[in-house]
């Protein structure tokens, strides 16, 4: 029997009855799945929804700027843009996350990734952060040359994080292979060394039935609490994410 | 009033919330059966609520049910002909369009979205019809969804009323509406 910890609300619906509650506090999270298939999406609904809830809430966009974050989030119904300005909602980019270091940078690339875990530490306790999203942590991965490297960053960053009492998703960009469930031989990450250092594995991706493909949310594994193994339907509306159960002979009708 | 709407009347007086009712309409009073329910749910009780259109396009149906001045103000469609038949439709105010009749979890997940928006206090889905879903999902599914669907409107504050045709609808799928819904309201060829 797995003893429950204190939970983090997502306020998703469907994602907390499969969460049993919801993700263990201070558990670092990778949230899985191929271009188009929700991630960003989910994970901004988290961060929103923890703001709204009164939780100081970071995005962190590694590859794109946070303007551009600002303008997807406006065609959604849950996006609070007060939120910004009452400083629980927080987007930030790799412009200002250097800002913060005092150098300036022109582009988006990470070159040095041990001062980023620093930034990120020194912004999760200035700041009281309950909830944090890295969008991608792909894209940082990519700066580290093995696997040892990206095996320390995620260890030091999840280490870092939780004890700091944030809860985190570490978004994970994989290929559509596998990740829109056409292959059984499923990866959860680019390097196939972040998921086994998480916490937690949510995946994203989905089923073609009759020439029709609908996206699917499976929580790997979680750990600190019990949780639905089942494969749910993903549907992305202006409200935000909803999560209804696959129908079973769905799966495989073809 | 015809003869049609007094049945229906009559024979829905009785529906209660928390509830499943499937209705059974012969063929040749298909429409005549829908008119009658909607009438009855709309004009004589005030009720707002959702249609659930895999038969007719939802256009067509507004369009017809209008006709018989119906108020179709408060109701909403989950229309999933549209996109099949004709390709990615315009957008239209209380109208959501499903791309296929396959996708069944999302009949039930927009469904709940409209719900939402209708205003009435008094709400109702209105399942148009389980046996054109016959033609897209195999057996399996269909009484799999059946289930799903039935106990999803059976646990909602609604009036639910599920539509098929007799002599339509695969044998196997009939038995099992008629064993799992609350009431079964046969209309047209008793």
């Amino acid at each position: 029997m797995v003893r429950e910890r204190p939970k983090c609300k997502t306020g998703i619906e469907g994602l907390d009855n499969i969460l049993n509650g919801g993700i263990p506090r201070g558990n670092t999270v990778l949230l899985s799945g191929a271009c188009g298939s929700g991630k960003t999406t989910l994970a901004m609904e988290f961060l929103v929804n923890g703001a709204k809830m009164g939780e100081t809430s970071v995005f962190i966009s590694v590859t794109e700027p946070s303007s551009k974050v600002i303008v997807n989030l406006r065609g959604f119904e849950f996006f609070d843009e007060s939120l910004i300005k009452k400083e629980k909602l927080y987007l930030l980019d790799m412009i200002s996350l250097y800002a913060r270091l005092g150098i300036e940078k022109r582009d988006y690339r990470i070159e040095e990734i041990d001062p980023l875990i620093k930034i990120i530490e020194d912004i999760v306790k200035k700041l009281k952060v309950k909830r944090l999203v890295i969008d991608s942590v792909t894209a940082i991965c990519h700066q580290l040359e093995t696997k040892v490297r990206i095996r320390e960053f995620i260890f030091n960053l999840g280490k870092t994080l939780s004890d700091a009492g944030c809860t985190s998703l570490l978004i994970s960009e994989v290929n559509p292979t596998g990740a829109w469930g056409l292959m059984p031989g499923i990866t959860y990450s680019a390097y196939g060394v972040e998921e086994a250092i998480a916490d937690g594995i949510i995946l994203l991706g989905a089923i073609e039935r009759k020439g029709y493909m609908l996206r699917t949310l499976h929580v790997v594994k979680m750990r600190g609490t019990m949780h639905s193994l089942a494969k749910h339907i993903l549907d992305l509306t202006p409200q935000g994410v909803v999560l209804i159960p696959l129908l079973k002979w769905g799966a495989e009708s073809g | 009033m015809d003869d049609i709407d007094k049945k229906v009347t009559q024979k829905l007086k009785d529906a209660k919330k928390y509830e499943v009712n499937l209705v059974l309409s012969d063929i040749n009073n298909y429409f005549r059966v829908i008119k009658s329910v909607m009438n009855y749910l709309v004009t004589e009780r005030g009720m707002g609520g959702v249609y659930v259109s895999t038969t007719r396009p939802s256009k067509a149906m507004i369009s017809r049910l209008g006709a018989e001045k119906i108020n179709m103000d408060d109701v909403f469609f989950v229309d999933s002909v549209s996109y099949m038949a004709e390709g990615p439709p315009a957008s239209v105010d209380n109208v959501i369009f499903i791309e296929s009749p396959t996708m069944l979890e999302m009949m039930m997940i927009k469904t709940d979205t409209l719900l939402r928006k209708a205003k009435s206090p008094d709400k109702f889905v209105f399942f148009d019809s389980i046996n054109s879903l016959a033609i897209y999902n195999n057996e399996n599914i269909l009484s799999e969804f059946i289930h799903v669907l039935v106990n999803n409107f059976g646990g909602k504050d609604i009036h639910s009323f599920i539509l098929s045709v007799k002599g339509e609808t695969p044998k196997n799928i009939e038995t099992l509406l008629r064993m799992i819904c609350d009431n079964v309201v046969e209309i047209g060829g008793e």
